[in-house]
């Protein structure tokens, strides 16, 4: 890819990136090492992208896509559980702490799928699209995700 | 504040610290494949040029007629690829609009010229900055920063009568057909590109040729040019030492003569004069090929083929360019674009490997690709520890069993070491560089470098090596032979072991013994029932399936589970001709990987989502 699009490319997504990542593995190593991996295929991406939308979408199924294989990979096992994470972000206001480490304390399956829909706005049907579910399985996923952060953040979690 | 707004919020707060800099990129790319760097094009003597000098002297228009007077300059780069700042080397540059004797090609060698010795040390456009010059209303689709430059800018252009572009506007690749017509053929895609408001277009491309050396091998990449006459353009193209390029004529399918351009290396030209604009196709492989924007070397015929590929007569006469229509198609193709859903990749559809081994054919090349760097780097126990044991070695003082990495490491070298050159480019070569070849035999196993290597599943997510075998040696998962057991050489069970194996089961089956006969399984292992195929994780999960999997023809099964037939294949134990298999697993235990009643029905290796919920 062109010098000047991908340096674009990279400040505009780093995060997203990375994010979708950690919603994966919860491990902010292995969401940096996933990071590398997805912008160096776009490096090698051969095929244009058509506008700013194409790459975004291009960029979450590749992550997405990226983290699975990692799963499977000899080289990739360092996952780690929340306890053992180096370090939590720090957050403007005392709840959104409450929320980053109750989403991390889901299992995988809810996590991304929760991240898609309330950060990256996809609709079931993408999130679906994008991880090889159903929608009936995507919105089963929500619905329980959000039971959970429900029970848990009484009193910062709507009813939806 | 709603839920979206609050995780949003919260999320948005969290931040990769990871620098990506497309110049680490580009680094590491180069610094991998150092064999393929684009290095300074060696001076062409004999034939070659020969042959060139003597078309020019009959007429034949070739290179050296788009050739510039002037050598331009270009960076130096290292050996990794990286730009040596300050240091410039000379090459030779082609015009792409036109002959050199017509006023546009000489109105762009003055502007070279001058360009080329203007401002060398950059110290008036660092001034500058990216702050407004002033010149943009006139000279915003040309370098011009300066009135000097703009000075020099009018009077090239007066002295040769000519008009600057006022206009450009982005093509994407479905609106190319609106912009300039129809001039390529089925095999050729095009990309996103641009065009003035004269006709002069450039884009890239790529075009899949059907016959010839590069059948198979993938697309080959290009890019366009068409310059039309009348307007100052102010690129021109770098390739290199034009003494590389061997010329001939040569008619189109359409019947446009054109001059074809063979590099020795890694570029190629096509060049057509239409009158009222001139075309130069700069084609991204030569007789050596690039690892990078090509799939291989091509020659004479494929150059043919790919100038055939372009309905090169239906450009001229140029046509009048309506930009805001362009402009139009664009954002209609873009609604459609947004509107559509994401396709699947056709990979994930239908991966072969997968069903049969459990690990994605992605996946498989990746460690490929990953194993083979290792090896070529020397990372000794990194292989070591990818290996199962326990492991025969067989070197040329004798078979030796290893029953762990460190036992095995001093072998390495006389097992792997010796042959990793061969190794190693077998397994990122073959076919295609980066896209090693794949086989699969039924066992589980997956093998690339045409058997010399064999890995496989052996645990959920855990990849491990039961083979790398070559002419001089080999390391196979197995254990000593006991005195002529061939099952034991090749799986580590001693032949009675095995046969006790298969006898337990199909006494276990006899009996209905289904919970014992799901423990026997290596999880995460894929049930294939009438209705699909489906992973399960746990004896339990199989259990849902075992009618539909296994004891609908248990006794089928159970004939042809003959504790007579055994045979070994990388590392697992066969029995009736491949309706069960089994191996040693890290624990030292006895597990099945797979195991079929008929009909395509039973349990094997862990296959692709769900889809029954």
């Amino acid at each position: 890819m062109e010098k000047t699009l991908f340096n674009s490319a990279a400040r505009q997504y780093q995060d997203m990136v990375y994010r979708i990542a950690l919603h994966f593995f919860g491990s902010p190593q292995d969401a940096e090492d996933t990071v590398q991996e997805v912008f160096l295929r776009l490096y090698t991406q051969k095929q244009p992208f058509e506008g700013p939308e194409h790459l975004r979408r291009w960029l979450i199924r590749v992550t997405v896509n990226v983290c699975k294989d990692a799963l499977k990979s000899p080289w990739r096992r360092r996952r780690v559980s929340l306890e053992e994470l180096p370090e939590e972000p720090v957050f403007d206001r005392p709840e959104q702490g409450e929320l980053y480490r109750e989403v991390m304390a889901l299992p995988e399956k809810y996590r991304t799928v929760l991240y898609l829909f309330y950060y990256e706005e996809l609709t079931v049907r993408e999130i679906g699209e994008i991880l090889g579910l159903g929608t009936s399985a995507v919105t089963t996923r929500l619905h329980r995700a959000r039971a959970r952060l429900k029970e848990h953040l009484t009193e910062v979690w709507q009813d939806e | 504040m709603s839920n979206r707004e609050f995780y949003q919020d919260t999320f948005s707060q969290v931040h990769s610290s990871t620098e990506i800099r497309w110049e680490d990129f580009h680094s590491m790319r180069k610094k991998a494949n150092p064999g393929k760097r684009i290095l300074m094009l060696a001076a062409a003597v004999g034939l070659l040029a020969a042959l060139s000098i003597a078309a020019v002297a009959t007429g034949f228009f070739g290179l050296r007629d788009v050739l510039l007077p002037e050598k331009g300059n270009v960076y130096v780069t290292d050996e990794n690829g990286m730009v040596v700042p300050g240091e410039y080397e000379k090459k030779d540059f082609v015009s792409l609009s036109g002959w050199m004797d017509t006023p546009e090609s000489k109105a762009l060698a003055e502007w070279q010229a001058f360009t080329d010795g203007y401002d060398r040390d950059g110290a008036i456009i660092s001034k500058i900055g990216n702050e407004p010059t002033g010149f943009e209303d006139r000279y915003g689709l040309y370098t011009v920063y300066t009135q000097e430059m703009a000075d020099k800018l009018e009077e090239i252009i007066a002295k040769y009568g000519l008009r600057l572009h006022t206009r450009l506007e982005d093509v994407y690749p479905e609106t190319w057909k609106t912009a300039a017509g129809d001039f390529f053929a089925d095999n050729v895609m095009t990309y996103s590109g641009y065009i003035y408001e004269n006709g002069t277009f450039r884009f890239d491309g790529e075009a899949e040729l059907g016959s010839g050396e590069l059948k198979g091998y993938g697309p080959i990449e290009y890019q366009f040019s068409r310059s039309v006459r009348g307007t100052f353009d102010d690129v021109a193209l770098n390739i290199g030492d034009i003494s590389d390029f061997r010329e001939w004529g040569y008619e189109t399918a359409d019947g446009t003569p054109v001059t074809l351009g063979l590099g020795r290396r890694n570029r190629s030209l096509i060049m057509a004069d239409l009158g009222d604009s001139f075309i130069l196709v700069n084609v991204l492989t030569g007789e050596e090929g690039d690892d990078t924007f090509s799939s291989g070397p091509i020659g004479q015929e494929e150059l043919e083929e790919l100038a055939d590929s372009f309905r090169l007569s239906a450009l001229t006469p140029v046509k009048p360019v309506d930009l805001d229509a362009i402009a139009a198609e664009n954002a209609r193709y873009m609604e459609e674009l947004q509107s559509q859903p994401i396709e699947e990749d056709p990979a994930e559809q239908s991966d072969l490997l997968y069903e049969s081994t459990g690990i994605h054919t992605d996946v498989a090349r990746d460690f490929v690709l990953l194993l083979a760097e290792r090896i070529q780097d020397g990372r000794k126990e990194e292989i070591a520890n990818l290996l199962v044991y326990p492991a025969q070695v067989e070197v040329s003082a004798g078979t030796f069993t290893v029953n762990s990495p460190e036992e095995f490491l001093p072998w390495y070298d006389e097992v792997i070491g010796q042959n990793s050159m061969g190794l190693t480019t077998a397994m990122t070569w073959e076919p295609t560089p980066g896209e090693p070849r794949l086989y699969r035999d039924g066992s589980g196993l997956v093998s690339a470098a045409d058997g010399a290597v064999w890995f496989g599943l052996v645990e959920e997510s855990v990849l491990k090596i039961f083979a790398i075998q070559t002419d001089q040696a080999a390391v196979r998962a197995s254990a000593p032979p006991p005195g002529g057991d061939d099952i034991y050489d090749h799986t580590g069970i001693e032949t009675d072991v095995a046969k006790a194996f298969v006898w337990d089961l199909v006494d276990l089956l006899s009996n209905g013994e289904r919970e014992k006969v799901a423990e026997l399984f290596v999880y995460p292992c894929a049930v294939r029932v009438p209705d699909g195929t489906f992973p399960v994780n746990t004896p339990e999960e199989l259990l849902e399936y075992y009618d539909e999997a296994i004891n609908c023809q248990v006794r089928n099964l159970i004939d042809n589970l003959d504790y007579h037939d055994l045979f070994a294949r990388n590392g697992l134990v066969g029995v009736g001709g491949g309706v069960a298999w089994f191996g040693l697993v890290e624990d030292g235990e006895i597990r099945l990987f797979s195991l079929w009643s008929g009909e395509n029905l039973g349990v094997g290796p862990i296959v692709s989502e769900p889809t029954r919920e």
